[in-house]
């Protein structure tokens, strides 16, 4: 449970908290970040649904896009797992998927799931991603460029946390 | 004689459905994602007349993807703090905020022109319009916990102009899908709820199905199946009968995770 509360409005957070709850940074190296095509993996943490045709995709958070072949909705059939560190929201049009990826906006080519292809990375369209979570009056690690791209945040408890938002 | 026969028929019956089904994987190569596909009431990324809409936390952005491989950045509209999910209808989009809900018109031009602002108390909200109407679900969300938990039904009959028409008490309500004369809403851990709206201001609970852990749903109203995504998983359901759903499959997520 949060502890911040909309009646309790504090301007200047104290920076002299030994634990408190927050954000961390999940980070993602440069190998990690690489758009691919994978086998069929299991969903571990379900975001975003989309259907096109008679496929229906499925963001599981931070980690890329599984595919089912939908046409039998009663039996779907899962066909390959799209690999895109840092994903939370997709469109497709054409056999063109628009994902994001932290700070990045990609246009991918999965019209063969098996081996997709990144058309291109227009960066910076989510300017605030990196930098802090989306979560308003809370504190939070701050990034540490050497341990890698940030990708998202996750609750964690922290100790004399030196960044809030 | 007769087992010998026996096996002999059901062996053949098992080369045949195996012949079947190879024949099914060999051509999984390619697959049709041609047209524009639809995403659930909590998405972030829109298309509206060939233009790709995105919302980011402050901000709404036009890309033109005329050239589908390298879309173009041509307008970036600031809304407010605290933006959340857009959701297209005929030339408008409706965008979530934390502090309400916007109406965008791109009927003359691919950069959206302000229309109209429906505040709220803070909270955290998508929409869902169908006709005249508008639903939007307001959620106590993490940052805010005094936040209310209610679905708001408004006309938007003068979009320039919306109006509260009712307020429906919810639990902890997420994404939501409107198909006809039937409204799907997310209520997060405390399942999933069904509610007539053949009367659009005045929607009314038909069902609520606890079991079901719901974040967003997708209507897809041709086939009268509902896709819901939830911690547990996404779950499909006929709703021919909206007074019973009908579970047509599920695919598991990965146990002890959380939403």
């Amino acid at each position: 449970m949060a502890l911040t509360a909309c009646d309790t409005w504090e301007p200047v957070p104290s920076f002299d908290v030994a634990q408190v709850e927050g954000f961390r940074p999940i980070y993602a190296t440069e190998s990690e970040i690489e758009i691919k095509s994978l086998t069929a993996q299991e969903i571990e943490n379900p975001g975003k649904i989309y259907v096109i045709n008679e496929y229906l995709l499925v963001v599981d958070r931070l980690k890329g896009i599984h595919v089912f072949d939908n046409t039998h909705s009663e039996n779907p059939q899962n066909i390959g797992f799209i690999q895109i560190a840092g994903s939370n929201d997709i469109a497709i049009r054409n056999n063109i998927l628009y994902v994001d990826q932290a700070r990045d906006l990609l246009a991918i080519d999965i019209s063969n799931p098996a081996n997709v292809q990144l058309a291109s990375r227009v960066k910076n369209v989510f300017p605030f991603a990196s930098q802090h979570p989306q979560e308003e009056n809370t504190y939070y690690e701050c990034p540490d460029s050497a341990k890698g791209v940030v990708i998202g945040w996750e609750r964690a408890t922290l100790n004399y946390p030196e960044c809030y938002h | 004689m007769k087992n010998i026969k026996g096996l002999t028929i059901l062996l053949l019956a098992m080369l045949a459905i195996a012949f079947f089904f190879s024949g099914c994987n060999s051509d999984s190569e390619g697959i049709d994602t041609s047209g524009e596909g639809k995403g659930g009431s909590m998405a972030r990324f829109t298309f509206l007349k060939g233009y790709l809409y995105i919302v980011e936390e402050s901000s709404l952005k036009t890309f033109d993807i005329s050239n589908p491989d390298n879309p173009n950045l041509i307008g970036t509209t600031e809304i407010n703090a605290g933006v959340e999910t857009i959701f297209p209808y005929e030339n408008y989009l409706f965008i979530g905020t934390k502090w309400g809900m916007y109406i965008y018109s791109v009927e003359d031009n691919p950069i959206p022109v302000f229309l109209s602002n429906f505040q709220h108390s803070y909270s955290c909200d998508p929409v869902v319009v169908s006709g005249n109407t508008a639903y939007v679900t307001l959620r106590n969300g993490t940052t805010c916990q005094s936040g209310p938990n209610r679905m708001e039904v408004v006309d938007v009959t003068d979009l320039g102009n919306p109006t509260l028409l009712n307020t429906v008490d919810m639990l902890n309500p997420h994404g939501l899908a409107v198909s006809d004369t039937v409204l799907f809403v997310c209520e997060g851990d405390y399942g999933l709820k069904v509610f007539n709206i053949k009367q659009k201001s005045d929607p009314v609970l038909i069902a609520h199905h606890d079991s079901i852990p719901s974040y967003d749903v997708i209507a897809n109203y041709g086939r009268k199946e509902l896709i819901v995504t939830g911690k547990e998983g996404v779950f499909q359901y006929d709703f021919s009968n909206p007074y019973e759903l009908k579970q047509l499959s599920k695919i598991l997520s990965l146990p002890g995770n959380d939403e």
